[in-house]
């Protein structure tokens, strides 16, 4: 038997490239697109999926501006991340818990 | 009942997260070392002045100032050599507060060795600066990081700044409040900011 609650865990972080993202950002703060491409090696196209849906989720705050007329793209964790991956990471820990 | 698969992707993950915070750690992690080197320093330096002003010993301002501005110049210079990465030339944020904060380096020592140069040293007047350009430089951090004690401890400094206006005589007390000033809205606040970056590492750390 057990209490643990599956619902608890977050589908929006938990796939593979949004917990990189998230995880990445927890202590990074923010980081621009490139350097977020580099860490999680994935391409442009598919970066971009992944953060669209931790924006409209609120978890992270994209912010597009242009350095040296060049565009750029920063991207740093809301408040709201900051919690949910928190619950997160405490869901995992539960889980482990409680096999 | 959780199986043991689903536990070991568990672990799996919080292995992962583990890994991926420590490479965003590594990214900004010394942002908080610039602010406890010379948070340190010139608490250190207005509490030496304190005591000299008291008659504990003899020293005159050059003394006291000089060693804590080359060591926080040189402990900039390299830090900022071991820890400047691709990444960090490349986000808007990190150039926004180094910038920043070099500004006040830069405005303070020209202050500093001007005056003492050409004999116009005045301490009230590098004091109000001071607390200006930390007020103004913590509400940019404030604004570029998304950390809210940045925007507390501006306030902080401007309050200071319109204290030290309404009284500008300078006397001892004034020394000790500045001490008091570096440790409360510089040092402690960069170890908070370390604290509580490294608090779900830790978590992820331990729960492996």
């Amino acid at each position: 038997m057990t209490d643990f609650d599956y619902r608890a865990i977050d589908d929006v972080i938990h796939s593979r490239v949004r917990l990189a993202i998230m995880s990445y950002l927890m202590t990074a703060g923010s980081a621009d697109f490139t350097a977020l491409k580099k860490e999680t090696k994935v391409s442009d196209g598919n970066l971009s999926t992944h953060l669209s849906k931790l924006e409209a989720n609120g978890y992270v705050i994209v912010e597009k501006s242009f350095v040296d007329k060049k565009p750029q793209t920063t991207v740093r964790v809301s408040d709201t991340g900051r919690e949910k991956f928190k619950a997160y990471v405490d869901s995992l820990a539960a889980l482990i818990g409680t096999a | 009942m959780a199986s043991e698969s689903t536990k070991s992707q568990a672990v799996e993950n919080l292995a992962f997260i583990r890994e991926m915070m420590e490479a965003g750690q590594r990214q900004t992690r010394f942002n908080a070392t610039y602010m406890i080197v010379w948070g340190t320093l010139l608490a250190a330096a207005f509490l030496a002045q304190y005591f000299e002003a008291l008659g504990y010993f003899s020293a005159s301002i050059p003394t006291i100032w000089l060693p804590p501005i080359l060591i926080g110049w040189a402990a900039s210079i390299y830090i900022g050599i071991k820890t400047n990465t691709a990444t960090d030339k490349n986000n808007p944020v990190i150039k926004a507060y180094s910038t920043a904060y070099m500004s006040i380096g830069i405005t303070m020592s020209f202050y500093f060795f001007a005056t003492l140069a050409f004999g116009t040293f005045d301490p009230v007047t590098i004091t109000i600066l001071a607390c200006g350009l930390y007020g103004a430089v913590h509400l940019i951090n404030g604004v570029v990081t998304g950390l809210f004690i940045f925007k507390a401890t501006a306030v902080g400094w401007w309050g200071l700044m319109a204290y030290f206006t309404h009284d500008a005589s300078h006397t001892k007390e004034m020394l000790l409040v500045l001490a008091g000033a570096c440790i409360v809205l510089i040092l402690v606040p960069a170890v908070l900011i370390r604290a509580s970056r490294s608090e779900v590492l830790t978590e992820a750390k331990t729960s492996v």
